[in-house]
């Protein structure tokens, strides 16, 4: 008798060996992905892999959409229409001054010397995939390299500021949302003028506005808009609104709880503004008064 | 022989195909791409790891872990995260799978279901500790909802595709 042993005997190394094996490699992995950063090729050919399933996996919501709106009602598309109706003739108004002002501010800018700020390029985008991920607060988009999204650019939706591009991929790019932990947009409190920089706390809907003293000018109810002086958002997006602002005596600075102005969750068309980042700085670079810095300079290393 | 030795034997010789794993993969992957954020009350499903652990339960041996770990690492790109955090998880809950894989199918439905609660949150715990070796954890009841919820499914896959795969690969399954 001669026969081959079944698959079942045919075992290669044990169990607890290969597991130990791909557990380390997962934390090799983990530790060049997270520290050098040299995997990218990897992840954007995984991510053209992704792409064509998550392309797929939002039809049923969108079909899901669009029977929804297909057995709305006359009356609420009658209702729909009378609000879109007033909204068009506030906005009308209102890009006319904003026209006026818009003359106005160029030939004040013109007057000071100012450079022109670009006007941003729009991409208009949806999102196919909320992460799950409770480190960090993501979405993906279903736009990438393909449409000319870069990473860096800042993402909004209808009421402002949504996040921010961090990696664009070929048919599709991920967003940081300004809730993420490590996400930090600078921001202006538009009743005071006031600079700060709002982050991200993890927390889905919570903004923190650490750094301000005690004595510090916010109120609940501040709103706060891009300062622009990043270099990334443009100035004047809405960002967040003071939610709660604490005052401890025993603390320096004040403790102000922010609500993001905006949410992937009422959401899912977005913007992308795409702008060179030389284009997004207002000043130019200070002007030597005469050519000697130069040559002052070689002095300095010599 | 008692009837579940005879179920082993019978599935050791027909095992399920392999365009059947690929498909079942696939779908598990498509369902968990499948925008669920929609239900906010509702904790997003892992369906991949449920099949993972249904093949390792009942294929000990026709699915190396490198794929769990493949997997994972789609997985990671779909979620943005480090490369490596799924992966881990992923090969480790189809090892302890494989290791526990005689010991489950010994019991009923319900027993069943309870050291499928276990692996799932060994699965969870694995996340959360690499979660956590990256930064501050910030974890809601959602996160730990999802452990009982993909447990249920458990026995419903166990009536459902079970049955499917007796009918056509053998009384083992």
């Amino acid at each position: 008798m001669n026969e081959q042993p079944h698959s079942f005997f045919r075992r290669g190394p044990r169990l607890v060996v290969r597991a130990v094996l791909f557990i380390l490699l997962g934390v090799c992995v983990l530790a060049t992905d997270a520290r050098y950063g040299v995997l990218t090729p990897v992840r954007n050919t995984l991510a053209m892999v992704l792409a064509p399933l998550q392309y797929g996996a939002r039809l049923p919501r969108d079909a899901v959409i669009a029977a929804d709106n297909y057995v709305k009602t006359l009356a609420s598309l009658e209702a729909d229409n009378r609000r879109l109706r007033q909204q068009l003739h506030m906005a009308s108004v209102r890009s006319e001054t904003q026209q006026q002002l818009l003359a106005e501010n160029s030939d004040l800018r013109r007057l000071l010397g100012l450079r022109a700020r670009g006007t941003p390029k729009l991409t208009a985008a949806s999102i196919i995939y909320i992460g799950n991920d409770p480190f960090q607060h993501k979405v993906t988009i279903g736009k990438g390299r393909a449409s000319g999204i870069v990473p860096g650019s800042p993402v909004i939706d209808d009421t402002g500021v949504v996040g921010q591009v961090t990696r664009a991929y070929t048919l599709t790019s991920e967003i940081t949302l300004v809730t993420d932990r490590d996400q930090a947009v600078p921001v202006q409190d538009v009743r005071t003028g006031l600079r700060a920089v709002v982050f991200g706390t993890g927390e889905p809907g919570v903004l923190n506005l650490p750094y301000q003293a005690a004595n510090a000018d916010i109120r609940v109810g501040d709103q706060l808009v891009t300062s622009g002086v990043d270099g990334i958002y443009p100035p004047g997006l809405p960002v967040a609104t003071v939610q709660s602002v604490e005052h401890n005596s025993g603390m320096p600075f004040a403790r102000v709880v922010c609500r993001p102005v905006t949410g992937v969750d009422r959401n899912l068309a977005l913007l992308v503004l795409s702008v060179a980042p030389d284009k997004l700085l207002e000043l130019e670079p200070p002007q030597p008064a005469t050519p000697a810095p130069k040559s002052k300079k070689k002095g300095h290393h010599s | 022989m008692t009837t579940n030795a005879a179920q082993l034997a019978e599935r050791l010789r027909h095992p399920a195909p392999r365009h059947m794993l690929l498909l079942a993969y696939g779908l598990a992957l498509f369902g968990n791409l499948l925008p669920w954020s929609g239900l906010t009350w509702l904790p997003q499903p892992d369906f991949l790891a449920l099949a993972i652990l249904y093949f390792s339960v009942y294929q000990p041996n026709s699915v190396p872990l490198a794929v769990p770990f493949c997997l994972g690492l789609l997985m990671d790109v779909a979620e943005g995260s480090a490369l490596g955090t799924h992966s881990i998880a992923y090969a480790g809950l189809a090892a302890s799978a494989q290791g526990l894989s005689l010991r489950i199918t010994q019991f009923g439905a319900l027993a069943q279901t309870m050291h499928v609660l276990a692996l799932f949150l060994g699965l969870r715990l694995v996340e959360l500790l690499i979660g956590g070796l990256t930064g501050e954890a910030n974890i809601s009841v959602r996160f730990w909802l999802m452990v009982p919820m993909m447990a249920a499914c458990w026995p419903l896959l166990l009536a459902g595709l079970a049955r499917r795969l007796r009918r056509e690969y053998g009384s083992g399954w």
